[in-house]
């Protein structure tokens, strides 16, 4: 009888590997006919109740694959209006999430704030003094309950099908998989010297990132801005260092305020095109905190004791700032949108946005990956943003995008003729060059402000050192945000593409 | 009968709608007609059992309803064939009966 009981608890537990609207059609009954089935072998040897069990562990793979397999065709299907529509996705409303799963969405954000940013502005501002020796009972206290936390949402969301606040956990989740991860690679190879397997590491983590970013903002834009809003944040922080902490720890809690507001935004409202506005907004504003902090950093001193930056300077590090992290927020969504768009342009477009696709990958790719070239080719860089582009293998993968987006709406274009009326085909043409834009101008400072113009960038694109970056700057921001308005105001008007034949 | 293109069956769906031929019945005593029609060569896991009933009913060859006279205490799901899984079950036995027919032509020579 307990052996009963325990098998029949155990295949309730192996049910719940099934996709959720699967459980709640068939997961009671499939216990009771199980819980049948075993009831009636017991009474003939416990043999046979064990060989009902193994049947159903063996059969479950394969169910569970079908299963799984089925579900995600059903929502591929529900996509089909927007995979023949696409720009209708911008403008596209969900049902708007319950109170609860906007917290749930915010509370990451909320728990920095209140371990991390709240305690250090009471240090900063002397409110309470400065730890000499930090209690160690009391992080591990803390240490504990964050795991904990983290383990009994991963659980709830799992439990609840991967709901979409869950997308603001997924990158907490992904350092805490990260940090034992990384303590075993520190005791297998302390030192801090670049093996083949540290490189591998640094090469093909950033572009999986990449890839899975793109995929997650492809089957719920709403989960990818949530994913995006931290990754932009954490991506940044570390140009916060060697400011002074009055100065530093205001920025750091508001930043982290200002993502648990827009996640929270999102989930409560479902409004694509809302979302887009708040997560853009929030980079924004930001990268113009983050910005001040890093003119802090480059003209401080040990004594963290220097006047505050000019408004000028501060935009000058803004640009490349928002435009890189706009890239990451943005890019992701706007190049699916163009894959889409393109598919239904005949032969061309398809290339075409093909090779956009490829062009941002490479584009995104390079940068995340340009820690490990830089450092394999001898540069002392230690971070993201100290990456120079006048490295010949990043300089050259800067043309090759730039090649692969030039041809890429040139082939749009083609099929967009067909199509399109002239007047749309001109617009359209330039909100295509967005993408083109972004890297753009994330590479320019690197390029250009520094005086870095390698010899195997484009001459053409060599003389526009001349102009004022900051004028650059601005229009790279006008340009972005006039996109967005233009493709969610306009979307009806641009979505009556010919259907492919 | 109107013939209707069906695509041929997997012998565990011809069994499943052949138990649901005789009337009416919950997912155990499905799971245990295909065993005892087929002689105990085909024991369906629950998995599988119910993975077919689920696109069966999709296709609106089964049809799910909430049996009245369940002695367990509660409401019980069973299942019935429609009209449409009798065609096809009629059509998958026309053609097993056809590839039969065509084997003894052959092999009586």
């Amino acid at each position: 009888m307990r052996l009963q009981s325990l098998l029949t608890a155990v295949y309730g537990w192996l049910l719940q590997l099934y996709p959720r609207s699967f459980q709640d059609e068939y997961g009671i009954e499939m216990i009771d006919v199980f819980a049948d089935a075993v009831g009636n072998s017991a009474e003939i040897n416990t043999f046979s109740l064990l060989r009902i069990f193994v049947r159903e562990l063996r059969d479950l793979p394969r169910a569970l694959w079908r299963e799984h397999t089925t579900a995600r065709r059903k929502e591929v299907l529900a996509m089909g209006t927007i995979h023949s529509q696409p720009l209708l996705l911008l403008g596209s409303v969900d049902d708007p999430g319950t109170r609860r799963d906007a917290w749930l969405a915010a509370l990451p954000a909320l728990l920095i704030v209140l371990i991390e940013a709240i305690p250090s502005l009471f240090y900063a501002f002397e409110i309470v003094p400065w730890p000499q020796n930090g209690s160690s009972l009391l992080g591990l206290i803390i240490t504990l309950s964050v795991a904990a936390l983290l383990f009994l949402v991963l659980i709830y969301a799992w439990r609840n099908g991967w709901p979409r606040w869950s997308a603001s956990w997924y990158l907490y989740w992904g350092v805490a998989l990260a940090v034992p991860f990384f303590y075993l690679l520190s005791m297998w190879q302390p030192t801090q010297t670049l093996n083949n397997s540290t490189v591998v590491l640094f090469v093909v983590l950033p572009w999986l990132i990449v890839v899975w970013l793109f995929k997650i903002m492809r089957d719920d834009p709403f989960k990818g801005m949530l994913l995006a809003l931290p990754v932009v944040t954490v991506f940044w922080s570390p140009v916060r260092e060697f400011v002074d902490p009055k100065v530093r720890e205001p920025i750091n809690l508001l930043i982290w305020l200002l993502t648990a507001g827009a996640a929270y935004v999102i989930v409560r409202r479902g409004n694509l095109r809302l979302s887009l506005l708040v997560t853009v907004g929030v980079s924004l504003i930001n990268g113009l905190l983050i910005s001040y902090a890093q003119v802090y950093r480059n003209s401080s001193t040990m004594a963290y004791r220097n006047p505050p930056p000019s408004f000028g300077q501060v935009v000058e590090w803004f640009a490349p700032t928002m435009i890189g992290t706009a890239a990451l927020v943005l890019g992701m969504l706007l190049v699916w949108l163009i894959w889409q768009f393109g598919r239904n342009l005949g032969r061309h477009g398809r290339w075409g946005a093909a090779l956009i696709l490829v062009a941002l990958f490479i584009n995104l790719g390079s940068f995340l990956t340009s820690w490990w070239v830089a450092a394999e080719l001898d540069y002392v860089r230690i971070w993201f943003f100290d990456i120079d582009t006048s490295t010949a293998v990043l300089g050259n993968l800067f043309n090759l995008s730039l090649l692969l987006y030039l041809v890429g709406i040139g082939l749009l274009i083609v099929g967009m003729r067909t199509r399109f009326s002239a007047e749309k085909t001109v617009v359209l043409s330039a909100l295509l060059l967005v993408p083109i834009a972004l890297p753009f101008f994330f590479a320019y400072p690197f390029i250009f402000l520094m005086n870095w113009a390698q010899l195997e960038f484009p001459a053409i694109l060599a003389r526009l050192t001349a102009l004022s970056a900051n004028w650059l700057f601005t229009l790279g921001a006008i340009w972005l945000i006039a996109t967005i308005v233009l493709l969610t105001v306009s979307r009806h008007w641009l979505s009556s593409v010919r259907a492919a034949p | 009968m109107e013939s209707q293109p069906f695509a041929p069956l997997s012998e565990s769906t011809y069994l499943i709608l052949l138990s649901l031929a005789a009337g009416p019945q919950h997912g155990y005593a499905i799971m245990k007609s295909v065993a005892d029609l087929s002689d105990g060569r085909m024991q369906l896991s629950t998995g599988t059992l119910y993975g077919a009933i689920k696109r069966l009913v999709n296709d609106g060859w089964i049809e799910r309803f909430d049996e009245a006279d369940y002695s367990g205490g509660r409401d019980r799901k069973a299942y019935r064939l429609t009209e449409l899984g009798l065609r096809a079950l009629n059509a998958e036995a026309d053609r097993l009966r056809a590839l039969l027919a065509a084997h003894v032509q052959v092999m009586a020579g």
